[in-house]
């Protein structure tokens, strides 16, 4: 494994990802090489990249189309037949009884089930006439740039396993998460700033941390989490006051400079103490990177960071950051939605469906149009690509009139930026939106595809774990040729 | 049963390794065409013309287009994906693993044309993009005409696995462990025990020397670390380091083994190994049955040095061997090892829900169990053969045989009863009751009557009073026949608020009595089948008890249940059968059924009752999770009928062999699935901590579907045998001579069922007296019974595993695939441990004798990978360094012969880890000191000679637990439920709670693991994520770690303590005490170069501080700051 431990390590044996040249360094040889000293590491980033650099420099397969990802994860499932993929025939037959309710990946939790209609209008949009309902004002409006795949399978209707599968590419857990490879496939554009960067607001959601974890990929690549609220990272906030914290680390510096020394200079040591430098830096730069006050008045009213209720300030100013993140160079972040009300997840509409849909319309709609139309103002849009996506849609069918339950054969998600041609749609269910009939993709393909955008082949893409050359896509995945630009 | 608990969810067949669908291709033999058929269509009749023109054929069109679109996933040269090659003839007639390609002359029959046709859409070739038109045709043409294809045959031997097998059996790690004598040295002064010869021996080889010996104070700190995960007392060092004797060393060692932190710190590397944790993760991060009783089983064992053969022989298979009995604690301690197995993340429901959720859960077990005993990567071979190792796809089926076979439970872990002495009180206490009661009751004769006869209120119309508008017109359903004293009162005072007189009243409701008892009787005979009377002592096979409830809770009709509180004195009266509360609501129970025979499907109704959370389960495919649970809210007996057979096989897949279920009626404490997620059917948080759960079971008849048992009405014959009553009062005073007669009967000790439910009514219509508020003396023995009764033990539950001698042998799934089933495979063992070994039992799950296997002094890997383990972790590395993974991809071993001299040793030393720890750690290459000299790292940069013992970073635990050491604020006690790790937020639906900031003192292996959030502190360190055996963790180095020493609250927390605590020394001066916090933290006094620093820092910070002059030792934030300091040094968190 990557993983640094105190010996220097036999480096030749590491097992090196395909794409990936050693650079067969010892942590003191690289040192020594970049020969800038405490100087050019104060920089090193939020969660650094050193264990990494010390053994590879990671370079992409082929030229990449993009060099950054921003995931907006709709958690818990938005129904695709109400926001992206209209089924006129689904109206028609409008409290019907459902006749085929027991399609493998469509769940029906309760029995006597009919046909629901979308509860919001679908209009064309833009140029490209692409169909978004009313749930969805702000996007419609930026649909021009949206490739809307609306075929997309899963494995099971059930939170846990989905959400793992989306961020995983596995269904069952202690798999490293899509941000995770980016990190360890292309480490940081920026040296100063972690591969992976997760906005949240401490949700833990269904499937647990595992979502965003490293795995068995070096811990370095696992996600830092920014809070919205609060502290907006762990420990950030100096414990002391700056002039006791600079006479705290002087007394490090020197009494483990002293250790080091006996120790014959010892890796281990040395980058730990280099460590302090670093996280002293940190202090100061990542409250300066989230604290958005010098953005414009129009950018922060775009996105919505002056609305007050607090849940849709919050995912405004996370939409915001995550622009700000890319810019740094950041390579994957990823912003959850927040929960609102006592739910298992924020999208997750077994009932209420138009009270608690249209709330988070309310809260995520502007502002990811906001992040769309502030980066393609930027110029980012083109080396970005956003992927958004639930971890499954929702029921055609229902038992009631304001609910639907978990479906995964057949739903939709949306990519933009990035080379990923705009205004298009990509895969069809059939007539009632129950199963991709057209075109199926299935989340492997989305994260070979994914990866295919940032120069990286998703079979070469590897790790060896537990007696296997370890893949995202596991044995599975296609690039989605036709959706490229 | 509520349907939705029986409700049949067809959900993707998602396979591990194949998550595409692999559903098997229904062959269709109507549309068959011979190729005769074909050949007939205008060809010419001369063989070789046809021949000739078939090659020419197969050479020019299809060749090439097979070469261009199939071989490249499809060949011997590239890759060969399915089992299936179409570079040669053979290849397609053998076909993949879905058998031949081609059937010649039939192309509606070979898969491959229904592939490329797109007609199936689980079976689609090549996948990225369907072939075009004519080329499909070619191909079809080509199997029309007999498939003709004059390649060679090029099967390979490598196809063979048996050859192949036989190879790959001469790898070292399967070899014999081999018996070899410590070599010869040149420097024989060094060695102190056979380890170091082996050592210096390799050493003086390549002319290198080891390092000079570590001195005393970093021996002692090395050693209380290694040995207990703690540092070492500043005393305990200065008398070792002022010990003159020879033994001194060997004293140290002793004493450390002696510590029952030992135990701890052995238990929390075996717990990396079994990824311990205290929940399921996933959805709702359930908890594992108390696995922290497992966790304190492994600290008993490691104290108590149990050889670690009967460890692995506990954790496969400790239900099935003889219990071995805790002395402390005078538990079986064997029933708590199989916790070991089911640790880890675990997906609610079962496969009838979603498929392959059995199946996860038993590949996880594999690959915990391969790894951890074995370092043999088994999970590899769920979808083929092992790649490199000696292990085939049957292997894996052979082992999750034995687990598919095994039933996931909770069992009691005591075996003897700590409560017979308590009971025998509780009996002399109800004997008690029952006379006050008796005498009550016999001076109520009168009032009984009196209270019957009251007019029911009117506000108790039937429920179907308020029928919608759609049920208008219908006329009412006939009002059912009245089965209660009450009810008939009602139905009386009914007819005649609707103009009958009584007599009229009376005679039909006499008529109608008549013809319905007879009805009910005469179907009960026709329909019922007895299945199990619980008022046997026996049981019939297939049916089992447990717990202590039900150990005491054999009841004859009329025992009395006291109320555990109110006013009541009695709760009710019981009807015979097995009840859990018989004396206490406390105690546990649990009723078990055989799996149920799916097919026919079988209609049975179970007398029962249940309140407080007892619950009723199915269990389908021996679910690890199952959530076919419901709470039994049945305060009278009554009947819950079941149908075994409303479980589908499973429907598109090719497994139609029947659902494996089985029946629980259980506790709370002895349910395996309690607590289940928030919510769950109603569940309540203040749920969990009433300690109270009861229900019991009278008898199961079978019967068809829609004819459960009627009540055949018994009490009322006397009633309705007499002459007519001639009014109201009278026949209240009827009715309340039928309560006295039962009331009688009872007091005789000769009622029957039908008298219980006479009196329950009367107590719950408070017609009988029965509250001891209006008798002293009655009052003063319930509360007597109450106090006592509180003070039965209820039992410890763990989850574990069972054998119900149910065994089903697993059939190999193709490529992973849940639903594309081939051969079954023998259950039993690998086949490198000798192959499944005859059962003693033929029906049981075989885990028996894959423990003995596992266990064997035969075994090449137990030994020697355990072995490894422990010089991991007293050496920072293994002798092989991939720990979990002796295999190909695993390194070699630097010394073989070592290995296995360690190995031999230790069984000889009867798998005794303690004896093996004293032997490492006393030899002269653990005490090295960790400074290497320049011409040993420029020969051996890696250390993979052992040349200097390497510095290490402290494990995440080690780490916070010497903080809480050092500043005094380590609560060292052992064992107990785990505390809930400090979160910045709760998420109480999924019961991640925050608890205190410091653990309250506890060490870190007590707080809890919850998979869905593991302890943040603990994490950053590196502690594993519990989902994945991981015998050898990471120690990165990240700035994430110096925020959390220079922020956490938790580290501020302790320097607060410590300084503290340290105002209250002795000490004169800052020189004083920054040595004693120096030598506290460090196990060595500071050099004057240090003392000198520190008290530089102590100064800054009172500086900035603004302390007074002369004020430096009492300025506690002064020594706070000293103390964070010190925790934030690199020599506080790695030791030398």
């Amino acid at each position: 494994m990557f993983s640094e431990s105190p010996q220097p390590q036999n480096l030749s044996r590491n097992p090196l990802c395909p794409g990936c040249e050693s650079l067969a360094l010892t942590r003191r040889g690289f040192l020594k090489r970049s020969s800038m000293g405490f100087g050019m590491l104060a920089f090193a980033g939020l969660a650094n990249q050193w264990a990494a650099a010390e053994t590879r420099r990671p370079v992409p397969h082929f030229k990449p189309r993009a060099k950054n990802v921003i995931f907006l994860f709709m958690d818990g499932g938005v129904s695709h037949v109400d926001t992206f993929d209209p089924k006129p025939e689904l109206a028609n037959r409008n409290g019907n009884k459902a006749d085929w309710v027991a399609d493998e990946g469509s769940q029906a939790l309760t029995p006597n089930r009919k046909w629901l209609k979308s509860l919001w209008e679908f209009k064309q949009r833009g140029q490209s006439g692409l169909w978004v309902s009313e749930l969805l004002p702000n996007i419609a409006n930026v649909a021009d740039e949206l490739c809307v795949i609306r075929s997309v399978v899963g494995e099971t209707p059930l939170h846990g396993a989905q959400n793992l599968l989306l961020h995983t590419g596995r269904s069952i857990g202690a798999a490293p998460s899509l941000g995770a490879w980016i990190s360890y496939g292309l480490g940081t554009e920026n040296e100063q700033l972690p591969g992976y960067v997760l906005l949240n607001n401490d949700w833990v959601p269904n499937g647990g941390a595992q979502n965003f974890a490293s795995a068995f990929l070096p811990a370095n690549h696992q996600a830092t989490m920014i809070r919205a609220r609060g502290n907006p990272v762990d420990n950030i906030i100096p414990a002391d006051p700056v002039e006791l914290q600079r006479a705290k680390l002087d007394f490090l510096r020197e009494q483990d400079s002293a250790m080091a020394a006996a120790h014959g200079g010892s890796d281990a040591i040395e980058s730990a103490i280099r460590n302090y430098e670093t996280a002293a830096h940190m202090q100061s730069l990542v409250p300066k990177l989230c604290d958005v006050s010098g953005e414009s008045p129009a950018t922060l009213k775009l996105y919505g960071v002056d609305r007050t209720n607090h849940f849709e300030r919050y995912y405004a100013l996370q939409c915001l950051r995550a622009r700000r993140l890319v810019e740094s160079g950041v390579r994957f972040v990823e912003i959850t939605c927040p929960l609102t009300h006592s739910n298992n997840a924020p999208w997750d509409q077994h009932g209420e469906l138009k009270l608690r849909h249209e709330e988070n319309a309310r809260i995520t709609d502007q502002p990811v149009a906001a992040l769309l139309t502030d980066l393609k103002a930027r110029g980012l849009l083109n080396d970005t690509l956003v992927l958004w996506a639930g971890e499954m849609g929702r029921t055609p069918h229902a038992a009631n009139k304001d609910g639907r339950d978990h479906h995964v054969s057949g739903y939709t998600i949306w990519l933009a930026g990035g080379g990923v041609r705009a205004g298009i749609t990509y895969g069809a269910t059939d007539e009632m939106g129950m199963s991709a009939v057209e075109d199926a993709v299935d989340i492997h393909d989305i994260h070979a595809t994914i990866l295919h955008q940032l120069g990286m082949d998703h079979e070469k893409l590897t790790f060896r774990f537990g007696g296997r050359d370890m893949r995202l896509t596991d044995v599975h995945g296609r690039v989605l040729n036709r959706i490229l630009s | 049963m509520n349907p939705t608990m029986l409700k049949n969810l067809p959900l993707p067949l998602a396979g591990r390794c194949d998550g595409r669908r692999a559903v098997a291709i229904v062959l269709s033999f109507a549309l068959g065409i011979s190729s005769f058929a074909a050949r007939a269509n205008g060809e010419s009749d001369d063989p070789s013309a046809t021949k000739e023109a078939d090659e020419e054929f197969f050479a020019t069109k299809v060749q090439p287009l097979l070469a261009a679109r199939c071989y490249e996933c499809h060949s011997h040269g590239k890759k060969i994906k399915g089992g299936l090659t179409l570079d040669s003839r053979s290849g397609w007639e053998k076909g993949g693993e879905s058998g031949p390609a081609l059937v010649p002359g039939a192309p509606e029959k070979s898969r491959l044309i229904t592939a490329v046709q797109y007609a199936d859409k689980d079976l689609q070739m090549p996948p990225k993009q369907k072939l075009p038109d004519d080329e499909i045709a070619v191909l079809v043409e080509w199997v029309k005409r007999g498939a003709p294809d004059p390649r060679l045959l090029a099967t390979r031997a490598s196809n063979d696995w048996e050859s192949v097998y036989r190879e790959r059996l001469g790898w070292w790690s399967l070899q014999p462990v081999s018996q070899p004598p410590p070599p010869q040295v040149r420097d024989p002064s060094w060695p102190r025990n056979p380890v170091d010869s082996f050592i210096l021996a390799s050493l003086e080889a390549k002319g290198l020397k080891p390092a000079t010996e570590a001195d005393r104070r970093t021996l002692a700190r090395r050693l209380s670390f290694a040995l207990t995960g703690l540092p070492p007392q500043p005393k305990d060092v200065e008398r070792f380091v002022t010990r003159r004797s020879p033994r001194a060393y060997e004293a140290l060692v002793q004493s450390l083994l002696d510590s029952p932190h030992f135990g701890e710190r052995w238990a929390r590397h075996w717990m990396d190994v079994v990824h311990y944790a205290d929940t399921h993760g996933y959805e709702w991060d359930t908890p594992a049955k108390n696995a922290w009783m497992y966790r304190d089983y492994l600290i008993r064992a490691f104290n108590a040095d149990v050889p670690f053969q009967q460890l692995v022989l506990e954790q496969i298979a400790g239900d099935l061997i003889p219990p071995r009995m805790d002395k402390r604690t005078r538990q079986n301690e064997s029933i708590l090892g199989p916790m070991a197995m089911r640790l880890g993340e675990r997906r609610h429901g079962d496969n009838a829900d979603a498929e392959g959720v059995t199946q996860e859960a038993v590949g996880n077990i594999i690959d915990t169990v391969s790894k951890g005993f074995l370092a043999t990567t088994v999970a590899c071979a769920q979808c083929h053969d092992h790649k490199l190792d000696a292990v085939a796809q049957r292997d894996y089926y052979g082992l999750a045989g034995i687990l598919t076979s095994t039933r996931w439970g909770a069992r009691p872990v005591s075996t003897k009863d700590p409560n017979l002495p308590v009971i025998q009180e509780l009996k002399e206490l109800k004997g008690n009751i029952r006379g006050e009661l008796l005498q009550l009751w016999h001076g109520a004769q009168n009032s009984v009557a009196e209270k019957i006869n009251i007019r029911p209120s009117d506000d108790a119309k039937p429920a179907d009073a308020k029928a919608s508008d759609k049920d208008k017109d219908k006329p009412p359903p006939k009002p059912p026949f009245p089965e209660s004293m009450h009810a008939m009162w009602r139905h009386l005072h009914d007819a005649m608020t609707n103009g009958l007189s009584f007599g009229e009243a009376w005679t039909k409701l006499a008529e109608e009595f008549q013809q319905e008892q007879g009805r009910r009787l005469a179907a009960n005979r026709t329909n019922l089948h007895l299945l199990v009377d619980f008022s046997r002592k026996e049981l019939p096979s297939g049916w089992e008890l447990d717990g202590l409830g039900m150990k005491h809770g054999l009841a004859k009709d009329g025992e009395m249940v006291i109320a555990d509180e109110g006013d009541a004195a009695l709760a009710l009266l019981l009807p015979a059968g097995r009840w859990s509360h018989v004396w206490s609501a406390r105690l546990a129970g649990a009723v078990r059924s055989r799996h149920l025979d799916s097919r026919p499907p079988l209609t049975f109704s179970v007398g029962y009752a249940g309140g407080h959370r007892a619950a009723l389960s199915l269990i389908v495919d021996n679910a690890f999770h199952s959530e076919r649970m419901k709470f039994l809210k049945q305060p009278q007996p009554g009947w819950l009928t079941l149908t075994n057979g409303n479980w589908p096989t499973l429907a598109g897949g090719t497994d139609q062999s029947p659902r494996r279920a089985y029946l629980e009626l259980v506790t709370k404490s002895l349910n395996n699935y309690f607590p289940p997620r928030t919510k769950y059917d109603g569940l309540k948080e203040s749920d969990l901590t009433d300690e109270r759960s009861w229900f019991g079971v009278t008898r199961i008849y079978q019967h068809a579907p829609g004819q459960p048992p009627a009540d055949e009405l018994m009490r009322f014959t006397s009633l309705f045998a007499a002459a007519a009553p001639a009014s109201k009062e009278e026949f209240a005073k009827r009715l309340a001579a039928l309560v006295m007669a039962a009331v009688e009967r009872w007091r005789q000790e000769a009622c029957n069922s039908e008298d219980v439910r006479l009196i329950n009514e009367a107590l719950s219509a408070r017609w009988l007296p029965n509250e001891p508020l209006s008798n002293p003396a009655l009052a003063q023995w319930v509360s007597r019974y109450r106090e006592t009764e509180k003070r039965l033990q209820p039992e410890r539950v763990i989850g574990t595993a069972e054998d119900w001698h149910e065994g089903r042998d697993e059939r190999i799934a193709v490529r992973g695939s849940y639903t594309d089933l081939g051969e079954p495979v023998p259950r039993g063992n690998i086949s490198f441990l000798g192959g499944p070994a005859p059962r003693a039992v033929p029906e049981s799950c075989g885990r028996l004798e894959f423990a003995h296997n596992l266990a064997s002094d035969q075994n090449p890997l137990t030994a020697r990978v355990f072995v490894n383990r422990v010089w991991h972790h007293l050496y920072g590395a293994g002798l092989v360094r991939t720990v979990d993974d002796f295999g190909h991809l695993g390194e070699k071993p630097s010394h073989p012969e070592l290995l296995d001299w360690l190995a031999l040793r230790f069984m000889e030393d009867g798998w005794s880890a303690k004896k093996l720890v004293k032997l490492l750690v006393t030899s002269a290459t653990w005490r090295q000191s960790s400074i290497a000299s320049e011409a040993a790292l420029a020969a051996d940069p890696e250390n993979r000679l052992w040349h200097h013992l390497p510095l290490r970073r402290l494990e995440a635990e080690a780490i916070r637990d010497a903080m809480l050491f050092v500043s005094g604020r380590l609560d060292d006690s052992l064992y107990g439920p785990p505390l809930d790790p400090y979160r910045s937020a709760e998420d109480d639906a999924k019961r991640l709670f925050s608890g205190p900031l410091d653990g309250n003192g506890r060490r870190s292996l007590y707080i809890k693991m919850t998979l869905m959030e593991p302890p943040k502190f603990l994490a950053l360190f590196n502690q594993p994520i519990p989902k994945l055996t991981a015998g050898r963790r990471d120690a990165t180095n990240v700035p994430d770690q110096a925020l959390a020493l220079l922020n956490d609250p938790f580290v501020i927390a302790m320097a607060k303590h410590w300084g503290e605590r340290v105002l209250k020394d002795k000490s004169k001066t800052a020189e004083d005490r920054v040595q004693q916090m120096f030598a506290a933290a460090f196990a060595r006094p500071p050099q004057p170069d240090e003392t000198t620093r520190l008290v530089k820092l102590a100064q800054r910070s009172a500086e900035l501080r603004g302390a007074e002059a002369g004020a430096l030792l009492t300025c506690q934030s002064v020594w706070q700051d000293v103390a964070h300091a010190i925790f934030n040094l690199k020599e506080f968190i790695y030791v030398q």
